[in-house]
C-alpha cells in the first residue's frame, strides 16, 4: 500500500506542475487586461519622458508573451521569480524573506487552524450527542419526568406509617431528591446556556464580516476596557512597539500572545462556526445508521460507540474539506492582517494586486495555488490513512 | 632638540587621536547652525526619549532619489538634508551661506566646515557633485530632473574650492534654484558610488535605481539628517535614532536632535490609527474631520487638538473638462468659458463643506490656499468668483444653443454644434476609493440635472483613471473629480497650468502650439517670467496669473481642507506639525516633556 501511495503522491505532484502552469497564465493575462500598468498611477508625478524609461526599465514595453516567456524562463531555470517594482527587490525576498513574512504566515495560519479544529470538533460532537440534541432548546419533557420523579417519592414518602427512626431517613431522602433535582436543574440551565453561546457565537462568527469582527475587538479592548490607559498594553500588530525588535525572551513571548488572541478569534470565529455545524451533522447522521444501533445492541459502552466508531466515520467528510480549509485560513488571515497590520504573505499580495506590481502577484499567486493543491493531495493521504477501504491507484 | 621634536609630535598625534575616538562617538562640527530661539515655541528642551507616530504604510524605498510615496518621504526627510532650508531656500543649511550673481545666472555657496554623515564619514564638496553630476542629472537615474530643466537645459554644478560649489544657469533662474536645493538632499558618495556605472563600470547603467531598497541593512543608509536609520523590520515599523553627527544646535549650545528616537509603526487602516491614539499607543496623529468630535471628548486625557484657521497646502481639489474630447460636441461646449463658468456657478461649495466635511475646508475660486503666501493673495484682491449661483448659470446656458427641445429636462445641442440633438451629457469620472469625492460629485451632479445637464458619474480605480486623464495624448475622459498636490510655490503650478506642462490635464493640445486660446499664452508667458523674477515683480505677476485662471475657469476649484492635527500636549513640547504622510515637521526641535536629560 506504501508503494502505491508514493505513486500517487508523485503523480498528484506532477499533475501541480501544469496546473500552476496554466494558472499563472490566466492570471497573467487577466492582469494585462487591466488598463494601464504599474507605472501609470504615478503618471501624476513623473513626465512621460521618465515614465517611458521606468517602462523600459521595467519590460513593460515589451509584449505580453515576451513578458511572460521570460518570467517563467526565469522560474525554471535560475529560481528567480522576478523583480519587485515597488522595492526593487527579487520578488522571493519581497514576498517570504522580508519581516519574516513566510513563518509568520505559516505560524499564524496553523495556529488558526489548531485553535479552530481543536475547538469546533469537540463542540459539534458534544453538541450532536447532547441530550438537547445542540438544538439549543430546553428539552421540557425531559425537564417535567423529573420533577415528577421526585413529587412522586416525596408523595410516597408521606403515605407510609412515620415512625421516628423512617421519619429522619425519609427527609434525608426528601433533601437528597431535592438536592438531586436542582442539581439536574442547574445542570440543565447551563447545557442550555452553553448550547446557547456555542450557537450564537457560531451565528455571529457567520453573519459579521471578519473586518467588523475586528473592529469590533479593538474597540471593546481601547474604548471600554482601555488596556492602554489601565495595563499599559497595546493593540494592533503582534507585539507592542518596545518589543518588535527586542530580542525574545519571556515578556515579549506574554505580549506576543496578548496580540495573538484577537487574531485567532478573528480568523478562527467563521471557520469555528462552519466545523461546529459540519460535525454535529455528519454526527449525527452516522448516529443514526444501523451499524450504531449493531454496536449499542452488542453491549458497547456508550463512549465506545461514539467516539470508537460514530466520530471516527463522521470525521471522513471533514478530512476531505482538509483541501479547501488550508487555503480558506490563508484568505481570513488577509482580513485579520489589514486590521491588525500582521506580517504575513496575504498582506503583500494584496498591496501587490493593488499597485499592479505585476511579477509579486503573479508568484503570490503561485503560492496560493500550491497551498490549495497540496492541501487537497494532503487530504487525500489522510483521507486514505483514516479509511482503509479507500485505495488509490 | 630631537627629544622635544618627537614629544610634540607624540602630543599631536595623541590629540588627533582623541579627537578622531571623539568624532566617531558623535560630536558638533566647528561651526554649527544655531537655532533661533523663536523656532522653539516651548522653549529650550530636554535630551531624551523616544516619539511614536504611526505611519500609512511600510517605505517602498530608502534611496530618496527614487522615492514616489509618501511611506518613504516620512522616513527619509528624517534621513537626509539638502544645501539649502526655508521658504525659496532663504535660510542656510548644510551651506552656510549662499550667494546670487548680479547677472542671475550663478549662484555659489559656501559649505559648513567639518560636515559628517552620520556614519561619521565627512561630507564635501565631492558628495556634492556626485549628488548632482552622478546621480540627479544622470539619465540613467529616474529622478526628477525634469524640476531641475532651465530653458530646457539642466543646470551646471562645479566646484571652486574644497568647500564652495557654483550653480550655473543657462538663463537667470535664481529663484527655481534656490527652491529646488531645499529639497535636494545631498548624499554620500562613498555609500553610493559604487551604484552608479560612470563611477563603477562593473555595474550595468541604472543600477542606482535599486540602491538603498529596503532590504539594505540599516548601517548602510547614511545621512545628513537628525535622525539615522536604527531598524525596519517590514509591516512592523521603522526605528529612527539621533544623528551623533547632526549640524544643528539649539540656543544654548545642545547639539539637536533632542529625541533619542523617532518610532514609525506601520498601520494602513485609518480606524485603526485613531484607536491606538486613544490607547496612548502613538504620540501624534493626523485626523479627518469625522473624528474630530472624538478627539474633542478627550481634550481632558491631555490630547490637544489644532484645527487651523487657514486652509492648509493641501494641493488644489478640482472637477475639471477635457477640452480635447473626442466628442466633438463635447469639444466645443468644454472651450466655451461660459460654460465653464456655468458649471462653476452650479458648484455649491458651502453646502460641500458643511455637509462632506464637516465645515473644515475653505472654499476655493482659484489655485490658491489661504495658508500660502503666493496664492492667498486673491484673498485680498478684487478678482472674480464663479460663485455659486443657479440662476447666473441658467442664463450662461441659455445664451450657449442648448436648449430642452423635447422636453426631458435634459438639454440638446443646438445647430451650431456638429451634431445638433444630442443631449447635453457627459462621464464625470471620480476616484473609486474615496467616498467623500464620490458624494461630492453625486451631490454636484444633482445641481447640473436641474439646470439641464447630466453628469453621468462613473466612480473609477485610480489607476484606471490617472491613465485616462495624462496616460494618453489626448486624454481619454470627458470630465474629472481629482486632486493634484501642490508644493505651494506658483512654479510647481506651471506643471499644471502652463501649455506645455506633464499635468496640463485640461488641454494637452495647448503643448502642439495651435489653436491656443489668448488666455493660455498669456498664462505661458507669465509663468515663464515668474520664474526669473523675484520680489514685488513676481507678486505682480502671480496676481495677474490668479486673474485669468479666475476669469477663465479651466479647473472649477472646490475647497481646501484646514489642518487637523492632534498630538499629546502632556507629552510633547515644541511640535510644530507633521504633513498628511505623517513626516514630522521641524521634528529636530521635537522634545519628550517626560525625558530625563
Amino acid at each position: 500500500m506504501l508503494n502505491l501511495m508514493l505513486i500517487f503522491i508523485a503523480r498528484r505532484l506532477f499533475y501541480t506542475l501544469f496546473i500552476l502552469v496554466i494558472l499563472s497564465l490566466i492570471a497573467f493575462w487577466v492582469m494585462q487586461l487591466q488598463p494601464g500598468d504599474f507605472i501609470t498611477k504615478h503618471a501624476l508625478q513623473l513626465s512621460q519622458e521618465t515614465m517611458a524609461q521606468l517602462r523600459q526599465r521595467y519590460g513593460l514595453d515589451q509584449s505580453g508573451w515576451v513578458q511572460y516567456a521570460k518570467w517563467i524562463g526565469g522560474i525554471l531555470t535560475r529560481g528567480d521569480f522576478g523583480m519587485s517594482f515597488e522595492t526593487q527587490q527579487p520578488v522571493f525576498d519581497h514576498l517570504f524573506v522580508n519581516g519574516n513574512r513566510f513563518g509568520w504566515t505559516v505560524l499564524l495560519t496553523g495556529l488558526t487552524f489548531l485553535f479552530s479544529w481543536l475547538l469546533a470538533l469537540p463542540l459539534g460532537i458534544y453538541l450532536a450527542t447532547s441530550a438537547y440534541r445542540g438544538t439549543g432548546r430546553w428539552r421540557w419533557r425531559t425537564l417535567i419526568r423529573a420533577v415528577a420523579r421526585t413529587a412522586r417519592r416525596f408523595a410516597h414518602v408521606f403515605e407510609q406509617q412515620p415512625d421516628a427512626r423512617s421519619c429522619r431517613a425519609r427527609w434525608q431522602q426528601r433533601i437528597q431528591d431535592t438536592l438531586a433535582l436542582l442539581g439536574q436543574l442547574l445542570g440543565a440551565g447551563l447545557r442550555w446556556l452553553f448550547v446557547l453561546l456555542v450557537n450564537g457565537l457560531g451565528i455571529v462568527g457567520l453573519s459579521l464580516p471578519n473586518f467588523l469582527t475586528a473592529l469590533l475587538i479593538l474597540w471593546l479592548l481601547v474604548a471600554v476596557f482601555q488596556v492602554g490607559a489601565n495595563f499599559g498594553l497595546g493593540i494592533s500588530g503582534l507585539f507592542d512597539v518596545k518589543y518588535r525588535t527586542a530580542p525574545w525572551n519571556w515578556d515579549k513571548f506574554v505580549n506576543f500572545l496578548w496580540h495573538l488572541w484577537p487574531v485567532l478569534l478573528v480568523v478562527g470565529l467563521a471557520n469555528i462556526a462552519q466545523l461546529i455545524r459540519y460535525t454535529r451533522a455528519n454526527l449525527l447522521d452516522v448516529l443514526g445508521e444501523p451499524f450504531i444501533q449493531t454496536a449499542r445492541a452488542k453491549g458497547l459502552g456508550e463512549r465506545v460507540v461514539v467516539y470508537k466508531h460514530a466520530v471516527r466515520n463522521a470525521l471522513n467528510p471533514l478530512i476531505s474539506l482538509l483541501g479547501f480549509w488550508i487555503p480558506m485560513m490563508f484568505e481570513g488571515l488577509l482580513i485579520a492582517a489589514f486590521v491588525f497590520q500582521l506580517p504575513v504573505v496575504e498582506f503583500a499580495y494584496w498591496r501587490a494586486l493593488a499597485t499592479e506590481d505585476q511579477y509579486v502577484v503573479m508568484t503570490g499567486l503561485l503560492f496560493f495555488g500550491l497551498v490549495l493543491t497540496l492541501g487537497n493531495l494532503l487530504s487525500d493521504v489522510l483521507l486514505a490513512l483514516a479509511n482503509p477501504k479507500i485505495r488509490y491507484e | 632638540m630631537k627629544r622635544l621634536f618627537c614629544l610634540s609630535f607624540g602630543l599631536l598625534f595623541a590629540l588627533a587621536l582623541s579627537f578622531a575616538a571623539f568624532a566617531q562617538d558623535g560630536s558638533l562640527i566647528p561651526n554649527p547652525k544655531v537655532l533661533s530661539e523663536d523656532l522653539f515655541p516651548d522653549g529650550i528642551g530636554t535630551r531624551g526619549g523616544s516619539v511614536v507616530i504611526d505611519n500609512v504604510d511600510n517605505p517602498r524605498t530608502f534611496n530618496p532619489i527614487i522615492q514616489f510615496e509618501s511611506s518613504s518621504d516620512a522616513v527619509n526627510a528624517q534621513l537626509h538634508a539638502a544645501l539649502l532650508e526655508g521658504g525659496f531656500g532663504s535660510a542656510d543649511a548644510l551651506a552656510e551661506a549662499f550667494e546670487v550673481s548680479d547677472d542671475g545666472l550663478s549662484i555659489t555657496l559656501i559649505l559648513r566646515e567639518g560636515l559628517l554623515f552620520s556614519d561619521g564619514e565627512p561630507l564635501t564638496v565631492e558628495d556634492v557633485l556626485f549628488t548632482f553630476n552622478d546621480v540627479v542629472f544622470n539619465p540613467d537615474v529616474v529622478s526628477r530632473k525634469t524640476l531641475w530643466l532651465i530653458n530646457d537645459q539642466l543646470p551646471t554644478v562645479s566646484t571652486q574650492d574644497e568647500r564652495t560649489v557654483v550653480v550655473t544657469t543657462s538663463v537667470p533662474a535664481p529663484l527655481v534654484i534656490l527652491i529646488n536645493l531645499t529639497v535636494q538632499e545631498i548624499l554620500p558618495k562613498h555609500k553610493l558610488a559604487q551604484f552608479v556605472h560612470a563611477l563603477n563600470p562593473d555595474v550595468p547603467a541604472g543600477t542606482f535605481n535599486e540602491a538603498w531598497n529596503i532590504g539594505t541593512a540599516p548601517e548602510e543608509i547614511v545621512g545628513a539628517g537628525p535622525f539615522r536609520l536604527s531598524d525596519f523590520v517590514a509591516d512592523q515599523q521603522v526605528v529612527l535614532a539621533r544623528n551623533p553627527f547632526y549640524w544643528k544646535i539649539d540656543p544654548e549650545g545642545t547639539q539637536l536632535p533632542y529625541l533619542d528616537q523617532l518610532i514609525l509603526p506601520v498601520v494602513s487602516d485609518d480606524n485603526v490609527r485613531l484607536l491606538r491614539f486613544i490607547n496612548e499607543e502613538t504620540d501624534i496623529f493626523g485626523p479627518a474631520p469625522e473624528d474630530l468630535p472624538v478627539l474633542q471628548q478627550r481634550s481632558a486625557d491631555g490630547i490637544r487638538l489644532i484645527v487651523g484657521t487657514q486652509a492648509g497646502t493641501s494641493g488644489d481639489n478640482f472637477f475639471t473638462f477635457n477640452q480635447d474630447a473626442a466628442n466633438p460636441n463635447l469639444r466645443q461646449l468644454f472651450r466655451d468659458v461660459r460654460f465653464r463658468q456655468a458649471m462653476s456657478r452650479a458648484l455649491d461649495r458651502q453646502t460641500i463643506i458643511d455637509i462632506f466635511r464637516n465645515g473644515l475646508a475653505e472654499a476655493r475660486f482659484g489655485p490658491g490656499m489661504g495658508a500660502n503666501f503666493w496664492f492667498g493673495v486673491q484673498d485680498d484682491l478684487n478678482f472674480p468668483r464663479q460663485d455659486f449661483n443657479l440662476d447666473e448659470a441658467q442664463t450662461l446656458l441659455d445664451a450657449l444653443d442648448l436648449t430642452d427641445s423635447d422636453g426631458d429636462g435634459i438639454r440638446e445641442f443646438g445647430d451650431s454644434y456638429p451634431n445638433p440633438g444630442e443631449p447635453v451629457e457627459f462621464e464625470l469620472i471620480v476616484p473609486e476609493g474615496s467616498r467623500v469625492l464620490i458624494s461630492e460629485a453625486d451631490f454636484w451632479s444633482q445641481d447640473l440635472e436641474t439646470l439641464g445637464i447630466r453628469a453621468n458619474l462613473n466612480p473609477t480605480s485610480f489607476n484606471t483613471l490617472v491613465g485616462r486623464i495624462s496616460g494618453s495624448r489626448p486624454a481619454e475622459y470627458e470630465a474629472v473629480r481629482i486632486s493634484i498636490g501642490g508644493g505651494g510655490d506658483p512654479n510647481f503650478s506651471a506643471d499644471v497650468y502652463a501649455s506645455r506642462g506633464p499635468l496640463h490635464i485640461y488641454k494637452f493640445s495647448d503643448a502642439s502650439g495651435e489653436g491656443v486660446p489668448e488666455y493660455q499664452q498669456q498664462l505661458d508667458e507669465l509663468f515663464a517670467r515668474q520664474a526669473v523674477t523675484d520680489g514685488d515683480e513676481r507678486f505682480q505677476i502671480v496676481a495677474e496669473i490668479q486673474r485669468l485662471l479666475a476669469e477663465n475657469v479651466p479647473l472649477i476649484w472646490i475647497a481646501n481642507g484646514v489642518g487637523l492635527l492632534s498630538f499629546r500636549e502632556d507629552r510633547l513640547g515644541n511640535f510644530a506639525g507633521v504633513s498628511l504622510d505623517a513626516t514630522v515637521i521641524a521634528s529636530e526641535i521635537l522634545y519628550r516633556r517626560d525625558s530625563a536629560q
